[in-house]
């Protein structure tokens, strides 16, 4: 880059930056109040504006993110998959590497206190990082290999200094997509206009029997909390259901033949082990214990929020379950017996109607805003520049 | 016609279209005649002994450069080199490098990657025993936004990029996009999702004489990079498969017929044999072979006339080969290693009449244009091979003498740590007797540009 | 020379004219009498069309499986580049002024080429494109023919005017303007059907290693809208007259349509 080209540049961004200043693009946003949501958390040293979400938004979006330019963070989260992948169990990394765990929505994640199914995270912003350089996710190799990439990505040029004053490290990465992850709020359901906004008429018979079934007989509510004049249906709590426990377990103790559908409509009955050569080990995954090394965290995961449930299939921590009705057969039954689950899962008794209203209740958890809310990221995708550099990380 | 009615003008023309027909008669189509190693027929073939074969290969982590590269092997067996690696070109980093495709003069060789999503142009014509990066592409994805570039057809000047994912979510909605020779992006097509299409994809083949194109359709890069074992255990994920074959319009690039063909069609083969006009594929996870072919009415029917192995052991039928007379059909099941040939005298009724075990795994088959040598090699996708001991990867040519295959040599991909062998194709130019014409200052490499 | 010339004119004349009745003798079972039917009219004038033909003639449509003109989107596939050539008058001139304002068949060829599949079936196809649009003169008056030799040694600007003479030997005003263009040398040619795209090879003797006549090349033909834009490329696997002519149509419903 010639000197003359440096001070343009420099002098664009110093321009920009006053623009952005005068223009309030870097003033604050409050985000506004969502019926049937608490109000958003937002840390005192990551205030919100226009500028970082606009910044976050782009980052989570871009493919070149990762090591090899072929995941962004909404390749797992995908906008039109509510945040979430509705056809995978359990995400696939940068070369296909192995995730143990399904990805979870993005959507109403800041209420976490916890993030990761094992909860080894305490802010949004921490957990930025941590897919970004782990190895079988988007497979950075260190920290400063993503800040150089950015750096020599010129449709970022400016983005960071608008944002916060300073070229791109490592704090600002994560308070940018922490700061759009904070306007991925979605409230107003059905259920909040129903029980927070005064509108009897918003849930239909079925779902009110189902609420009532949530709030009593079904005792979903002890883990998927709901307060007076909110809910976010998690208890920000760890159980184990038995789900890790199965999982992790039968691999030793399986059936001579699987099932395994071909085709809709094509199911045969393929030995066991006939995959065996092709497969690699299965990952060990024991839950909120590989976190707090405690044995009684053993197959015990974060307990998700119900919102959006009825469009974030498949369910559990692994992705096991694919419909809302397998679910609800999950804990009717006490979920899988083992030595460590949670004393508050028990068989439950639902009559075959009982289980529907659950299902329609949970189906009128829908926030109204999710459409919108996927655009926005999509049109950030579409705005991201057409070629790929040609190496991951560009001399100029 | 009701088009032309509204321009009178060109009714002159329709009727003018209409007589030339006659003319047609009594100029003869020059009939496309192809299959050497599954060349579009718009390529040049070899017909005799091949000289080279390149072989795609997946560069694997922990093994040599750990690069794709693109090896060649001296396949003339009265070369002091034959059966030996003479070159190797690497591309650097590993974007699961997949299959190739000549252009139509066979100047150049397209080779894709499935994750990179980069398309390299190897100039294949100056010295075809050292085959020379030229080109690569790196907006396959900015362009069309697809993902997983997977076959390489050529046509007149261009080359069909069949895809298999996109960009938005990784799943198998797919299409296909155009480009021309030189590299540069023209169009995309994407694949059908009304009236019973999928939206799935991954091999397209042309029968210029019927201006028919079928394309098939398989899945989506999570399921096509996820590790195999993890697949099949995978329900939502076994749902994204996909069902669906499409005859098209080539000429106009729109759907014409859309099959319901469940469990996953891979190679889509054409008999180019004078007086045939079928096709087939078969189908990976339900290990079914469907041929198409022209009802009395001239409409395109599908028809399922064979069944490959147990499909309850899921054999995974891979690649398939015609034989160039059409009455021979080469079948590779990834699983049990095994190659099946398959007679096609009568399409609609073949039999399987010989087996052999290749090796641990098997995916590609290439049979030279006489038929009577053939060539496999092992890697089907980097996570789909098998893993540990059973991974054998490597390149074996046979010579077939119509009842068996017997073995004229091998070479050990791992032991020469190359990688992962997987798309083979030909090449032969007697560079003694063919130049390409070229000025003594002129760089005949350089490519047009679009303006 | 002009021996050379003449014989060469002979030869193609002559083939032109046995694959014309080697055609006729190969279709002549299918028509007993034909009325209408005048591509070769000397041979077929005065014997009505029966029934088995017309059978024949919408089996032939249906085979090539053609989708009416007009009914489908021709690609832009680059522009028409541009490069310099010699006319027949041997002018020095840009090859642009012949890749816009008509609808254009640009070729690329070499007078002694032999493959039957190669230079000779394109010309006769598009001779036979050129006698049918020429019936009706506001769509010949729109139309254009262009071949260029890549073989400019023995291909001069001569030889091109003999041949230019040749294919417009009975053209009236409206009549396709078939253009025979060729370049000074190899090194002006290259650049040009590099930009095109139009691989060539040099054969070789296989025991002198000298030069032969042979330039073996897939043979292709560019379809250039009137804004000079490459519509479709053919190559003599995918070839046919009633194809060119749908195309044609298609991209001039396209003008029409103001598209």
């Amino acid at each position: 880059m010639s000197g003359v080209t440096k001070y343009a540049i420099g002098a664009a961004i110093l321009l920009s930056v006053a623009i952005a200043t005068v223009l309030g693009i870097t003033k604050d946003i409050h985000p506004p109040d969502v019926l049937g949501l608490p109000k958003v958390p937002v840390p005192d040293d990551n205030p919100i504006t226009n500028a970082k979400v606009e910044l976050g938004r782009k980052l989570f979006m871009d493919r070149r993110l990762s090591h090899n330019n072929t995941i962004s963070c909404a390749m797992c989260h995908v906008p039109e998959q509510a945040f979430t992948s509705n056809e995978l169990a359990m995400a696939v990394g940068i070369e296909g590497r192995t995730n143990k765990r399904n990805a979870p929505t993005i959507l109403n994640a800041v209420f976490y206190n916890r993030f990761f199914h094992d909860g080894r995270e305490h802010s949004l912003e921490n957990q930025v990082i941590g897919p970004i350089v782990a190895f079988n996710e988007m497979g950075n190799p260190s920290v400063g290999y993503v800040i150089d990439k950015i750096k020599n990505t010129r449709d970022y040029d400016g983005m960071f200094e608008k944002a916060f004053g300073t070229p791109v490290n490592l704090d600002h990465i994560n308070k940018a997509i922490a700061a759009y992850e904070r306007t991925l709020v979605s409230g107003n359901s059905k259920f909040d206009r129903y029980q927070y906004g005064n509108d009897k008429e918003a849930m239909n018979a079925s779902e009110i029997n189902g609420f009532k079934i949530f709030m009593g007989k079904g005792r979903c509510v002890s883990c998927h909390t709901v307060e007076a004049k909110v809910a976010i249906f998690t208890d920000q709590g760890f159980h184990n259901t038995g789900i890790g426990y199965t999982r992790n377990n039968t691999v030793y103790h399986r059936e001579p033949t699987m099932p395994i559908t071909l085709a809709p409509g094509i199911t045969v009955q393929t030995p066991s082990d006939h995959f065996d050569h092709a497969s690699e080990r299965p990952p060990n995954d024991v839950g909120r214990f590989e976190v707090t090394e405690n044995p009684k965290d053993r197959w015990a995961y974060k307990t998700p929020s119900l919102r959006n449930i009825a469009l974030t299939a498949p369910y559990m921590h692994d992705g096991s379950l694919l419909t809302l009705e397998s679910v609800v057969d999950f804990y009717n039954k006490g979920g899988e017996d083992n030595p460590l689950k949670d004393p508050l899962l028990k068989p439950l008794k639902l009559t075959a109607q009982e289980k529907v209203d659950l299902v329609a209740f949970m189906k009128a958890l829908t926030g109204d805003n999710v459409s919108k809310l996927e655009k926005e990221a999509r049109d950030a995708y579409f705005v991201t520049p057409v070629e790929m550099p040609a190496a991951s990380v560009k001399e100029n | 016609m009701y088009l032309t009615d509204k321009f009178p003008k060109l009714k002159a023309l329709t009727k003018a279209v209409a007589m030339a027909v006659v003319v047609g008669a009594a100029t003869q189509m020059p009939s496309a005649i192809a299959d050497e190693t599954s060349c579009s027929p718009f390529t040049p073939l070899v017909k005799g002994q091949e000289d080279f074969v390149y072989v795609w290969t997946l560069g694997v982590k922990g093994l040599g450069d750990e690069s794709d590269k693109l090896v060649t092997v001296d396949a003339n067996p009265a070369s002091k080199t034959y059966g030996k690696v003479i070159n190797k070109l690497s591309v650097g980093g590993r974007g699961e490098a997949h299959h190739m495709g000549f252009t139509d003069d066979r100047k150049f060789m397209w080779a894709g990657a499935l994750d990179s999503n980069k398309i390299f142009i190897f100039d294949v014509a100056t010295d075809p025993s050292k085959p020379k990066l030229v080109k690569t592409l790196n907006n396959f994805v900015a362009k069309s936004g697809l993902v997983g570039p997977h076959t390489f057809y050529a046509i007149p000047g261009r080359m069909i990029v069949a895809a298999l994912s996109n960009a938005k979510d990784h799943g198998g909605q797919t299409g296909m996009a155009i480009y021309t020779n030189a590299g540069e992006y023209v169009s995309t097509t994407m694949m059908p999702t009304t009236n019973g299409g999928d939206g799935f994809g991954y091999d397209a083949a042309i029968n210029p004489n019927k201006n028919a194109m079928l394309t098939t359709a398989f899945t989506g890069w999570n399921n096509y990079m996820m590790d195999l074992g993890k697949l099949i255990k995978d329900k939502d994920a076994m749902k994204q498969f996909g069902n669906t074959t499409v005859m098209w319009d080539y000429k106009t690039m729109k759907p014409t017929k859309i099959f319901n063909t469940p469990g996953a069609a891979l190679e889509a083969r054409w008999s180019y044999a004078p007086g045939d006009n079928w096709a087939v594929t078969t189908t990976a996870l339900t290990s079914e072979i469907y041929v198409y072919k022209q009802d009395d009415h001239g409409e395109w029917q599908q028809h399922k006339v064979g069944t490959i192995g147990d499909p309850a052991k899921i054999p995974l039928p891979v690649d398939i080969s015609l034989v160039s007379s059409g009455k021979g059909l080469w079948i590779n099941t990834f699983m049990d290693g095994t190659a099946r040939y398959w007679d096609m005298t009568d399409p609609l009724h073949p039999s399987e009449v010989y087996t052999k075990k290749i090796g641990e795994q098997v995916n590609m088959v290439s049979p030279s244009y006489d038929g009577k040598r053939v060539y496999f090699t092992t890697s089907l996708l980097s996570n789909w091979d098998m893993k540990g001991k059973s991974d054998d990867q490597f390149l074996k040519a046979y010579n077939w003498d119509g009842k068996d295959l017997k073995l004229a040599f091998e070479i050990d991909f791992y032991k020469e740590k190359l990688g992962r062998a997987h798309h083979m194709k030909f090449q032969a130019r007697d560079l003694k007797t063919l130049q390409p014409l070229q000025a003594s200052t002129a760089n005949k490499l350089n490519f047009a540009s679009n303006p | 020379m002009i021996q050379n010339l003449q014989y060469k004119y002979l030869v193609a004349g002559l083939i032109f004219i046995a694959s014309t009745l080697l055609g006729y003798i190969a279709l002549s079972q299918y028509i007993p009498s034909s009325g209408k039917v005048d591509a070769f009219s000397a041979l077929s004038s005065s014997k009505p069309i029966e029934k088995e033909f017309n059978k024949e003639l919408q089996t032939r449509i249906a085979e090539q499986k053609l989708a009416a003109a007009g009914t489908y989107e021709l690609q832009k596939i680059f522009n028409a580049p541009d490069g310099d050539v010699l006319d027949s008058k041997g002018n020095a001139v840009k090859l642009s002024q012949y890749t816009s304002g008509k609808y254009t068949l640009l070729t690329f060829f070499y007078d002694m080429c032999a493959d039957a599949k190669g230079c000779p079936y394109a010309f006769t196809t598009m001779h036979t494109v050129k006698n049918y649009l020429e019936k009706t003169p506001a769509l010949s008056k729109q139309v254009r023919f262009v071949n260029i030799s890549f073989d400019p040694e023995r291909d001069t600007p001569m030889m091109m005017a003999g041949l230019e003479k040749r294919a417009n030997r009975n053209n009236k005003d409206f009549s396709i303007d078939w253009r025979y263009l060729t370049t000074k040398n190899v090194d002006v040619l290259i650049p040009l059907i590099d930009a095109y795209g139009q691989n060539v090879d040099i054969a070789l003797d296989k025991d002198s290693g000298k030069r032969t006549m042979e330039y073996p090349h897939v043979l292709k033909i560019y379809l250039i809208d009137p804004k000079g834009v490459i519509r479709e490329i053919y190559s003599t696997t995918y070839l046919s007259p009633e194809m060119l002519l749908n195309d044609i149509e298609t991209l001039m419903i396209e003008t029409e349509k103001g598209v």
